[in-house]
């Protein structure tokens, strides 16, 4: 194999011992030397690059390239079978560039390197075109060209209306992430109560005369053994109601959308729909006016996109992470620490009435 | 008859006898049929051949093919001759062409590609009497059209009734043995390096009935090199395309 031009080239040698090989020529150590040739060029960095970069587009024919990789046959002992192995690497190099897969009526939360719609790759008569070189296709008529157009567009508006309908079935009717809700609220609910109770037992020990405490105040006096008892329960009830707040406000933000959606979902549906409708039927239009004005296409790949629920969905799946959030995770600990302090407060106060008084 | 003369000491007083010594001057003889006095030699000695002369003319063939042709004018009966070679039956012709293998010979490549073979079987009856052999020239002209070293070699191999491979004057019977020959460096460059284009060994293991080893050989060879020119092309592309951002 000849690394021409950095580019991956079979050679006649390669060819010779292919042939050699079906009537018994040992290939051993050159079919190695081939493997070697095939993994250090061009094209196999080239796929790998774009298949990295093809996992951040949740889309059909991204996952196909995607899966694609995965599934190479790297065990490859004969040279026909690394001379199978080198097409496989080049074909899935040649297609695996990010205009094979983007979708024009999505939106995408990263940026994208497609500048144009004319650039994206559209297949006729066996092999992939872009539709800039449609527009420029002279040998077939409009008609031809019109019906490839369409036939594009609606593979663009099932594929958006797809995902759309995927991302909504997995906000909409989520009974897990339901679950995961209703039980958070039950569970502030129980921490708010106990948070109640040091607040109220904070209460009892400053207002309720209680004539130890009522004597350390008259008394104010730092070496006395009873004064820090009360004011370090009274301080931790006091930040265990702030902790519950934050936790509260936390879950409050991190859930909203759950209520946004729950109540909008169906709604936002079909707007959503009619939405990729139109822009689909748009783009249609547009491409076919490039074509009868024979212009290219440029610098318009965000002209017809719509906002899909792909950051809906991201935020429905970091509410199901929200227990192994960082924030999350913090403040429970805060919580449970501040009950401990209060309990090991409210322990030794009573501990030191129950001194005194005896 | 006039005398006609290629050169101060050859010249020739039969137009029938002339004919004969055609494929052993056809340079020499080219200028001749060119001349004027060669047509006004033919006219008048028989009418019938100088119309079929000026209907080849208007043709417009290439200078051999234009001279074997008028030779057979001239004398239709004679045995299979055509630049400098002369073969008294169609197994010699076989033999001839593989002792240059794996070398195409243009010459004899030219009664393929320019059928020259299957109109003299033709003029000379042999479609009936060798129907098999016309039907192996029919198709090696055929094949021509999109191969024609492979169809030169096979018919080389047919016409020759013979499956061995002569490849720089040693003999081959198996695969194997030429494989194993080829694999030492120092054969398997110059091999490696014509092989594809001569066809030579690829007709070989047609005729020795391997060939759905070399379909797949040829079927896997062409995936390859179409799959690599799709992404040399792609990654120039890219490369063209960087270069215009910048």
């Amino acid at each position: 194999m000849d690394q021409r031009g950095d580019k991956l080239i079979m050679n006649n040698i390669d060819k010779a011992l292919l042939l050699g090989e079906s009537f018994g020529l040992d290939t051993t150590n050159f079919t190695s030397s081939y493997i070697q040739g095939i993994i250090e060029s061009d094209a196999y960095i080239n796929l790998c690059e774009n298949v990295k970069w093809a996992e951040n587009f949740n889309l059909k024919n991204s996952s196909k390239l995607i899966t694609d990789f995965k599934f190479i046959n790297y065990d490859v002992s004969t040279f026909e079978e690394s001379v199978i192995f080198a097409s496989r690497i080049n074909y899935l190099s040649s297609v695996s560039g990010e205009e094979y897969y983007i979708n024009p009526l999505m939106s995408y939360s990263q940026p994208i390197k497609t500048r144009s719609i004319g650039d994206l790759m559209v297949s006729y008569q066996g092999s992939k075109h872009t539709f800039n070189e449609l527009i420029s296709d002279e040998t077939h008529p409009l008609a031809y060209k019109t019906n490839i157009v369409v036939r594009q567009t609606e593979y663009y508006r099932k594929e958006a209306s797809e995902k759309a309908l995927s991302n909504f079935e997995k906000t909409s009717n989520n009974k897990g992430l339901a679950h995961i809700v209703h039980q958070q609220i039950w569970k502030m609910i129980w921490l708010a109560l106990v948070a109640l109770v040091f607040v109220v037992g904070s209460g009892y020990l400053f207002f309720c005369n209680v004539p130890e405490i009522q004597d350390m105040l008259r008394d104010w006096q730092f070496n006395n053994y009873i004064f820090y008892g009360p004011f370090i329960y009274f301080i931790f009830s006091l930040l265990l109601v702030l902790t519950w707040f934050g936790l509260f406000a936390y879950l409050n933000d991190s859930y909203s959308p759950y209520y946004y959606y729950k109540k909008l979902g169906r709604h936002r549906a079909s707007k959503l729909y009619e939405s990729i409708n139109k822009r689909a039927q748009s783009l249609a239009e547009y491409v076919f006016q490039g074509i009868k004005d024979n212009r290219p296409l440029s610098n318009d790949i965000g002209k017809f996109n719509v906002a899909t629920s792909d950051d809906e969905l991201k935020t429905y799946t970091n509410m199901y992470g929200i227990n192994k959030s960082y924030k999350y995770s913090l403040l429970t600990s805060f919580f449970k620490t501040e009950i401990i302090f209060c309990v090991i407060a409210a322990l030794y106060t009573v501990a030191c009435i129950w001194i005194a008084r005896f | 008859m006039e005398r006609l003369s290629i050169s101060p000491k050859i010249y020739f007083t039969d137009l029938i006898e002339m004919a004969k010594y055609v494929y052993l001057y056809p340079g020499r003889f080219n200028v001749m049929f060119n001349k004027q006095a060669f047509a006004k030699t033919l006219r008048n000695e028989d009418k019938n051949k100088y119309q079929e002369f000026l209907n080849l003319k208007r043709q417009n063939f290439i200078p051999d093919i234009f001279v074997y042709k008028v030779s057979y004018i001239l004398n239709p009966y004679m045995v299979l001759r055509y630049h400098h070679f002369k073969f008294e039956s169609y197994k010699e012709l076989g033999e001839t062409m593989l002792s240059y293998g794996p070398i195409v010979d243009v010459y004899l490549k030219d009664l393929i590609i320019y059928h020259l073979l299957s109109e003299y079987m033709e003029r000379m009856r042999d479609e009936k009497r060798q129907a098999k052999l016309y039907q192996q020239v029919k198709q090696a002209e055929h094949d021509s059209l999109n191969n024609a070293n492979f169809a030169y070699w096979t018919l080389a191999f047919q016409l020759a009734e013979t499956k061995t491979l002569i490849y720089n004057g040693h003999k081959f019977n198996k695969p194997e043995e030429f494989f194993r020959q080829v694999s030492v460096l120092s054969d398997l460059f110059p091999f490696s390096s014509s092989f594809l284009k001569n066809q030579y060994v690829i007709a070989w293991l047609s005729c020795l009935g391997y060939s759905s080893q070399v379909k797949r050989f040829k079927n896997l060879s062409e995936l390859t090199d179409a799959k690599e020119n799709e992404i040399a092309e792609k990654l120039s592309k890219e490369i063209a395309k960087e270069f215009i951002t910048q």
